[in-house]
């Protein structure tokens, strides 16, 4: 075959199976959503959450929710959307099922799918209800008229079709649902850290494409967005540090680490604009999970 | 025994580690960790007691915050002389961009510490005095959807507060400051 007939040929495989993966629908929208929402519940979770750390510039002194906190990563620089109730730059013209599907799934109201540096997997379990408090307290956000700033990411990765084929391979559940046989205060605990509260999101390891990589679950990882630096929170490597559950939910509430160090980092933010805020019970409820981990998740190196 | 064994073998190890990761650093460098280690180890220290966990001590508290008071301010300012980031430092270069947020955050330690010591009175457990909002969860005002922790409370409303609340706001100061201004590694 002549080599103008071979790379035409490929061109066309190359082009028919983009063009397929472009098309491919993704996503399923949910059923009407007509809970009532609570504000106080919906602003509790956005808390956990971490919405109001990752959506508010607070270091350029931005307002509350309006995006614009720069993450810079080794596929580009992402900067967190406008969540504020503004139409045109924020979500002021979502529905709340374009907002459920979004949270859940990881879909914006286009139908693209968002990039993993929003942390959606972590949040696919929420329920209706969850959906609607949440939906309820961002209503209560002030609109800020700003456009947070582009996403600065290189070739391939500013093809938005390309993460089709990372949610197909990558995205997981995140089962945070209750295990039989284990005490309410742990399912609890199950149930923030590996949803809500996101720890996994910066202390389990990444692979190349930035999809957590199972058998490094809560290992820690050196190559977080900006430098920083997750240490492991498995067990042996935290009773290694001094930690206990008593001083984890110390920790998890003021900053303030067995040493007497106050922790800054990301840690620090999560702290500050997350755990702090949580009730004594879901601080020790994490703290109670950490401390005495799945088997299953442990043993698979 | 074992059980002791272990946890100072641990404490050991983390002594070791935390003194390994200071190796290297020398002059201003050097005199800056030496003032952050004092900080860290008096609040390791007030820990347990502000907790609840030991019987309270005004004269404590009052040492404490006295030591605390003496590192920050215009003591810590003085120690970060602009290019004093060698390689043991962990001071991010953000400190000299944004000098102005990193001297008012050493400011502000000064004058939390100071409170600490008014509140010194209030023991944990102490009543709150009114009102002191601490909802603020997302975003300006009472409502929870947005800004970092509530408004600053000031200096006076602090010392009418139970010193282990005070205590939190002193290391919401150095967390915050550790946040933005501390390398997590070099």
């Amino acid at each position: 075959m002549k080599w103008w007939k071979l790379s035409g040929l490929l061109i066309g495989v190359v082009a028919a199976t983009s063009g397929a993966v472009i098309l491919w629908p993704i996503g399923t929208r949910p059923d009407p959503i007509r809970l009532d929402g609570d504000v106080g519940r919906g602003a509790y979770l956005a808390r956990a959450s971490g919405c109001i750390a990752c959506h508010t510039n607070a270091e350029g002194g931005g307002a509350p929710l309006a995006g614009g906190v720069e993450l810079e990563t080794r596929f580009g620089t992402y900067y967190s959307p406008n969540l504020t109730t503004d139409p045109v730059h924020g979500i002021g013209d979502w529905t709340i099922e374009d907002f459920a599907v979004a949270i859940r799934q990881g879909i914006s109201p286009e139908g693209e799918p968002y990039y993993p540096t929003f942390i959606y997997p972590f949040y696919a379990d929420f329920t209706d209800q969850d959906i609607a408090d949440l939906w309820a307290a961002f209503q209560t956000v002030p609109a800020v008229a700003e456009a947070a700033p582009d996403h600065d990411v290189g070739f391939p990765f500013n093809l938005r079709w390309t993460l089709k084929l990372w949610r197909a391979a990558f995205l997981t559940d995140p089962e945070t649902e209750p295990v039989d046989g284990r005490s309410d205060i742990w399912n609890r605990g199950r149930e923030l850290a590996r949803g809500a509260a996101h720890c996994g999101a910066c202390h389990t390891g990444r692979n190349i494409v930035g999809a957590r990589i199972t058998s490094s679950f809560y290992a820690g990882n050196d190559a977080l967005p900006g430098g920083d630096h997750a240490p492991s929170i498995r067990l042996e490597d935290l009773i290694d540090q001094g930690w206990t559950v008593d001083s984890l939910v110390y920790a998890l509430e003021t900053g303030i680490t067995p040493s007497g160090d106050v922790l800054g980092g990301g840690m620090g933010e999560v702290v500050q604009y997350g755990t702090s805020f949580l009730t004594p019970e879901d601080r020790l409820a994490i703290a109670t999970y950490l401390m005495d981990p799945e088997d299953e998740d442990w043993v698979r190196e | 025994m074992k059980k002791t064994l272990a946890t100072l073998t641990a404490g050991g190890l983390l002594m070791a580690t935390l003194a390994a990761s200071h190796q290297g650093a020398t002059g201003i460098v050097r005199e800056r960790m030496d003032g952050m280690v004092a900080m860290r180890d008096t609040v390791r220290d007030l820990t347990p007691m502000m907790r609840g966990r030991t019987e309270y001590a005004r004269e404590a508290v009052l040492d404490a915050a006295a030591a605390l008071e003496r590192h920050a301010g215009e003591t810590m300012t003085a120690l970060f002389p602009e290019g004093s980031d060698d390689a043991a430092s962990y001071a991010r270069a953000e400190i000299w961009q944004d000098w102005e947020t990193f001297e008012a955050m050493a400011m502000r330690m000064e004058v939390v510490a100071g409170a600490l010591a008014e509140a010194a009175d209030n023991p944990p457990g102490s009543a709150m005095p009114e009102p002191v909002d601490n909802s603020t969860m997302m975003g300006g005002g009472p409502s929870m959807m947005g800004g970092g922790t509530a408004t600053e409370p000031d200096p006076e409303m602090l010392a009418q507060m139970p010193v282990d609340r005070v205590f939190t706001v002193a290391a919401q100061v150095c967390s915050a400051c550790h946040t933005q201004f501390r390398a997590a590694r070099n």
